[in-house]
């Protein structure tokens, strides 16, 4: 059975298999860590977009995750309206 | 050693990677622990709970990330029930931790999806870019997944807790394949697949950016 074959290969102490698996078990926390650093980083800028203290939130969502994502939300405010250039006199 | 005990071992192996595996915060199924503890078995199986709930109750048209008080009442009682026994305010039980695991998994898989809507890797997950939105956007009002479909969350999360509950402590090995399948796929697919499939979606988009410009 295939099982019986994979089983014992991961948990066998070959070196190749240790260290692929090794690599694979460390880039996959760094995906999520990657993510979780772009997410702050969008959050910041956005906070200070709309005149929040970014560093404070960035702060929050890093410690807090995505329900640190989800108070910002609630609580962010509104963007100020651009300044659009006035339109062209008739 | 037999099939299903190595299969039982493999899925432990895998709880491991994620869980802390405590016995006695770990439910007894068909006669064996579960490969993960009470409240990463609510939150895996309420993920899967949650993409079903979006693939029939989500609203293609609207733009809206998911209700967002309600989104954060599920998701703040695991934060207070994991905070309040870390702090030692209280101890938990396994059926408190079982349903804020539940309620927890529901939400994240919402946001998931919705999140994933957002980013440049839209529509370049497989089994998410059928379920997300056409047009993601985060200030428009009109939730793509609203109160009253976080309420049917709520309430599948309820059912689907006492059906748990009333399993627990049984000796019908069925009752553990029901549960631990779902968890190991659950760790497999959030764990290992989806931060593959970013990361190739990543490096094409990199890569496509690259051949582009030349």
């Amino acid at each position: 059975m295939l099982l019986e074959y994979i089983i014992p290969l991961l948990m066998a102490q070959e070196e190749w298999i240790f260290w692929g698996f090794g690599a694979i078990f460390c880039l996959i926390p760094l995906v999520w860590f990657i993510i979780g650093i772009l997410l702050c980083i969008w959050v910041y800028r956005d906070a200070e977009s709309r005149g929040m203290n970014g560093v404070l939130w960035l702060i929050i969502v890093l410690i807090a995750g995505l329900i640190g994502l989800i108070i910002y939300l609630v609580v962010r405010k509104e963007k100020a309206p651009s300044r659009a250039a006035p339109p062209p006199p008739p | 050693m037999s099939v299903d005990q190595e299969i039982i071992r493999f899925f432990n192996f895998l709880g491991s990677l994620v869980c802390h595996q405590r016995p006695e915060r770990t439910l007894i199924v068909g006669g064996n622990h579960l490969p993960v503890c009470a409240r990463d078995t609510g939150a895996f199986i309420g993920l899967f709970l949650g993409y079903a709930l979006v693939l029939f109750l989500r609203k293609k048209k609207a733009k809206g990330p998911p209700n967002l008080y309600l989104s954060l009442l599920m998701m703040l009682s695991l934060w207070i029930d994991s905070f309040g026994q870390l702090f030692q305010f209280w101890t938990s039980t396994n059926d408190v931790r079982l349903i804020t695991g539940l309620l927890f998994g529901v939400v994240l898989a919402t946001w998931l999806i919705y999140a994933f809507s957002l980013s440049p890797l839209r529509g370049k997950i497989p089994f998410m870019k059928s379920l997300q939105p056409e047009i993601a956007v985060l200030d428009d009002e009109d939730s793509w997944f609203d109160g009253k479909a976080l309420f049917v969350g709520i309430a599948c999360s309820s059912i689907l807790f006492a059906a748990i509950r009333s399993v627990v402590g049984s000796d019908f090995a069925l009752f553990y394949w029901m549960l631990s399948f779902p968890i190991a796929l659950g760790i497999v697919l959030h764990f290992f697949v989806l931060p593959l499939l970013l990361l190739i979606a990543a490096l094409r988009k990199l890569f496509f950016r690259g051949s582009r410009k030349k």
